[in-house]
């Protein structure tokens, strides 16, 4: 009986006072869902779901979904760069996946994640541009990748780029047969791989200021992502090293902590990496 | 596309799907290979799918697979749409991977003609006398099509607003068929679906809303040409 009052009794001060029974579970080294600080959520990544798209992945973090689908068209290359290809991601956040979101055009979250996608990938050089333009001045490869959110739960960011990565490793190219004389192309069904030169790793952490030292929380939820003093990302390949890092929120963080950081970092995407491994084979 | 679009990162202009530089196959359709006429495709149901939703589902009918979030009741957002009966909204989006060819961002004329005939077909079913001054949203999300999209989304629909605990007159259901010379598919594929006949044979879809216990049919949506016998046969 004095379990159930007690448990009574913490749901209510979780909802009157949330900041607070956030912080005291923190200042005790462990978080409402029962994780230790450093435990990321279970993780399950799957590839190749859609038949209808080129590539195709999706992702379960907890309870943050998310679902990449890569589709392939055609093009003219740039005239600037006339032997590359086009690589062209965009993050949807729609209504259905938290209250947050209403219908209409892209709010600003979905907007900055698209830009974080795509400096991602130019940052990491993970896809050699080159190898994607069959017919140099005619016909290049534009791969659009569409990251669509169906539960938002936190994180949305290491989730994304684990979805983007799977999809990647999961695309295979149709062979195109150019005919210079007739100036006619023909697509082949014979696959090939794509080139993907690293795999990119995304960890973000959430920064809680108490009592002046950083608390460092690995993987929050959207409901720790609220209420943190600042979101840290570091983006690193499977080499280890970092090619991208954000901090949004408003604390000072010290050399000591960023340092922690990238080292807790390159930890825990080692396990997002084995994860990723495994689902290609 | 005309126009730019600020919020996103787009491709280059005019680029093209490579199927259309593949030689096509023609598909043999006149016999159905992994099962019989009137047999349904395999399907995949469950509810709870999204945690911050009021109810949620997923459906997996063969290869099409939808995913419904429905939120509410919840406040009316514009104040002019006050009535004392409640508001149903209901949006429907194709994933712009969900299709051979990929399809926008933006919602098009299909997925809007999709998303006004769910609504139409819950109009009847869901009893909005009992949420005054409220308005329940829905979003339906096609993750990928491989026919009969709308039968699943009425469906999925059904299970996601009895997931929110929403009152409801009946179980919803929805189903297809496709009418191809002579022969009643049901539960068609995408091939089945989308494949013409000669002229001078019937060749059409149909699909219904159906409320099980009270057997009414509250949403039919056809396309093609058919014979009335047809239609009769096939609602049957």
């Amino acid at each position: 009986l004095i379990h159930f009052y007690k448990r009574k009794m913490s749901l209510e001060f979780r909802s009157l006072q949330p900041d607070q029974y956030l912080r005291k579970h923190i200042e005790a080294g462990v978080r409402p869902d029962g994780r230790s600080l450093n435990e990321r959520r279970p993780l399950t990544l799957s590839s190749a779901n859609i038949s209808t798209a080129d590539g195709s992945a999706v992702v379960k973090q907890g309870n943050t979904t998310v679902v990449c689908g890569i589709k392939l068209e055609l093009a003219k290359p740039a005239a600037e760069n006339p032997d590359q290809g086009f690589v062209v991601p965009n993050v949807s956040l729609p209504p259905m996946c938290s209250p947050n979101f209403k219908p209409g055009p892209p709010s600003v979250q979905a907007q900055a994640l698209s830009t974080f996608i795509r400096d991602c990938l130019d940052a990491s050089q993970c896809l050699d541009l080159g190898s994607l333009c069959p017919v140099p001045h005619k016909y290049a490869w534009v791969l659009y990748i569409d990251l669509m959110c169906l539960d938002h739960d936190g994180n949305l960011r290491d989730a994304l780029i684990a979805a983007l990565m799977t999809a990647l490793r999961s695309l295979k190219l149709p062979k195109v047969l150019y005919d210079e004389e007739m100036d006619t192309v023909q697509v082949v069904e014979e696959w090939s791989k794509l080139d993907v030169k690293r795999i990119v790793l995304s960890n973000t952490l959430a920064v809680y200021s108490l009592g002046g030292t950083a608390n460092l929380v690995v993987d929050p939820t959207a409901e720790e992502e609220d209420r943190a003093d600042s979101l840290l990302t570091f983006v690193t390949t499977e080499k280890e090293e970092v090619c991208l890092s954000q901090e949004t929120g408003s604390s000072c963080l010290s050399e000591e902590t960023i340092q922690s950081a990238i080292s807790l970092s390159t930890k825990q995407a080692k396990q997002i990496l084995t994860a990723v491994l495994k689902a290609q084979s | 596309m005309p126009g730019v679009d600020l919020y996103r990162n787009t491709g280059p202009e005019g680029s093209v799907d490579y199927k259309i530089y593949q030689e096509k196959e023609d598909k043999n359709l006149e016999k159905r290979t992994d099962r019989k006429d009137h047999e349904l495709r395999k399907m995949f149901l469950k509810t709870g799918v999204i945690s911050h939703a009021k109810g949620s589902a997923f459906i997996e009918v063969g290869d099409t697979k939808v995913e419904v979030g429905v939120y509410g009741p919840r406040e009316i957002p514009k104040r002019s749409d006050f009535s004392m009966k409640g508001i149903l909204s209901c949006e429907m989006k194709f994933a712009p991977f969900a299709c051979s060819t990929r399809r926008g961002h933006q919602r098009d004329s299909e997925e809007i003609e999709l998303g006004l005939l769910l609504k139409e077909c819950l109009e009847s079913t869901v009893r909005m006398n009992l949420y005054p001054k409220s308005c329940i949203d829905i979003f339906v999300t096609v993750l990928e099509d491989g026919g009969g999209v709308l039968a699943a989304a009425i469906t999925a629909t059904g299970m996601a607003l009895a997931d929110a605990q929403i009152d409801m007159y009946d179980n919803l259901v929805g189903s297809c068929i496709s009418v191809n010379q002579g022969r009643f598919l049901a539960d068609p594929s995408l091939d089945e679906e989308v494949s013409c006949s000669d002229a001078g044979h019937e060749q059409g879809n149909i699909t219904i809303g159906y409320l099980n216990t009270s057997e009414q049919v509250v949403c039919l949506f056809s396309q093609g040409v058919l014979s009335s016998t047809s239609m009769d046969t096939a609602l049957n």
